[in-house]
């Protein structure tokens, strides 16, 4: 008598792929997307409401510097998934104590000079 | 013979692999309708920090512009260094005469004194002054003299200033009134005004340490706002303790954390006690509340932040309507009973402890226990 389901290899193959296809996704799911796959990773620098970087912060080798003099001057480093203020000629230094920015919805802003850097879903 | 059976376990792998792919398929489209309904998102500066909106719908660019302009002109009117502001025009004639006011600047000076009588004073706006001599939220702050703050404090008073149908007036000469802490509080509160009447269902709206929600995000889910951790570790910015899921609140925190300067090692912060002249010495670190009217909200946030846990707690129990978030100095967190369900307790730092309520796990499964009072 044969078994109700007789697998060949190739039926046990396709199980496994289609495991590990499903498996990550409920995972995902279930973590809220909370745990997003961090491939899409952007910062924006705005001045005054007008743009003036968006940097892919995935791609980001070597620390990259975005430097702004005109007005209250400040200095801001990226690197490979982070964004942060460094220096910033203001009294105050929120921008630098609110630190680095990692994950989307992230923002620190320099109030003087107008400045928001945001991390966004890319 | 044999061919067909081969071919049903053919049949069977496809049918398993279409089913794969229809999870998967269904998965993304559930991704996906979150990207479709993308609203309209502006930050702006005004009333010293920055707004952020979030506007969905199809009039969302030209309702958020309508805001920022109701916001500034809340700015020029509520000011206390604005020249032409109501609030000047009243300081200026303090101990002189009553004015005539704006009914939307009376509206909020008549809840502030709702607040103010209620809180027996922990909350009053007549604390301009105090505000002046230390230079709070300037570039000039510093710590008066004993004996300036001593001078200063019979000119803190509620009871002396008078609201009536249409005018606003101060007893003594020397007093000021600051609306500091709660014109963005009700900036938030003519802000939905604003998108309800042009049909907006969904929108946010953050001003400093206050966020208006209207309605559900367009997915239906609740909004939900991130609780800051008032004592961050590291270098890692937006540190929460939690967050709160709400739908059409106001939630508005009042801290220690948010404004503050250090001089010799000691830090002073923003909320100035209006019975000692200094920041106050609160046992809470900070105080979110969450109800309807942000304006609401952000006078007993202040109060309840002076009054301390105990106190505090029994002044919105007295006010009724109000949900809180306590965080005391000892690093405990409690909630009001009103936001058990709401409450999502997770703290990186693992510095806090959550006293009271239910526990989410990452996986949905949920655990009441509690402690002793």
């Amino acid at each position: 008598m044969k078994p109700w389901l007789s697998l060949k290899k190739g039926d046990i193959f396709l199980l496994v792929i289609g495991m590990m296809v499903l498996l990550p996704l409920l995972w995902f799911y279930f973590n809220d997307g909370r745990q997003k796959p961090s491939d899409g990773l952007k910062a924006v620098i705005t001045r005054d409401g007008k743009l003036m970087a968006e940097i892919d912060l995935n791609s980001v080798q070597e620390p990259q510097t975005f430097e702004f003099q005109d007005g209250i001057r400040v200095l801001i480093v990226a690197e490979k998934g982070s964004i942060k203020f460094v220096e910033a000629d203001c009294p105050d230094k929120i921008c630098i104590k609110t630190g680095t920015l990692t994950k989307p919805g992230d923002r620190a802003i320099c109030l003087p000079s107008k400045t928001i850097v945001k991390v966004e879903d890319n | 013979m044999i061919l067909i059976t081969k071919n049903k376990k053919r049949l069977a792998s496809m049918l398993l692999f279409i089913f794969l792919a229809g999870i998967l398929t269904a998965c993304n489209t559930t991704i996906d309708r979150g990207n479709q309904a993308e609203g309209y998102e502006a930050d702006t500066f005004a009333m010293g920090t920055v707004i952020s909106q979030k506007v969905y719908g199809d009039n969302g660019e030209l309702t958020s512009d309508q805001v920022i302009r109701k916001i500034k002109y809340l700015e020029e009117l509520l000011t206390f260094n604005a020249p032409l502001g109501d609030i000047n025009e009243i300081n200026k004639n303090a101990g002189i005469k009553d004015i005539k006011l704006d009914p939307e600047t009376i509206k909020i000076i008549a809840k502030a004194q709702e607040v103010a009588k209620l809180s027996a004073g922990a909350f009053d706006i007549t604390v301009g002054p105090l505000v002046k001599a230390w230079g709070m939220g300037t570039d000039l702050a510093r710590i008066p003299t004993k004996e300036e703050l001593q001078k200063l404090l019979p000119l803190v008073d509620y009871r002396s200033l008078t609201v009536d149908k249409d005018s606003v007036g101060l007893k003594k000469v020397g007093q000021l009134l600051d609306l500091g802490g709660i014109a963005k509080g009700y900036a938030g509160d003519a802000a939905l005004e604003i998108y309800k009447q042009k049909g907006i269902e969904s929108a946010y709206i953050s001003l400093g340490g206050n966020v208006v929600t209207l309605g559900s995000k367009p997915d239906g889910s609740p909004w939900k706002i991130g609780i800051s951790n008032p004592r961050p570790q590291g270098s890692k910015a937006n540190q929460l303790v939690g967050a709160v899921k709400v739908t059409d609140k106001a939630v508005v925190t009042a801290g220690d954390y948010q404004r503050y300067f250090e001089e010799g090692g000691q830090r002073y912060h923003h909320i100035l006690d209006p019975t000692t002249g200094y920041p106050a010495k609160s046992d809470l670190m900070s105080v979110t509340l969450v109800t309807d009217s942000s304006l609401v909200a952000d006078a007993l946030d202040t109060a309840v932040f002076i009054l301390g846990y105990e106190k505090g707690k029994e002044l919105l129990r007295k006010y009724g309507g109000v949900e809180a978030i306590f965080i005391t100095q000892d690093k405990k967190i409690y909630v009001t009973d009103g936001l058990k369900d709401t409450f999502e307790f997770m703290d990186e730092s693992q510095e806090f402890e959550y006293v009271n309520g239910i526990i989410t796990m990452k996986w949905g499964i949920q655990f009441h226990y509690e402690t002793m009072a």
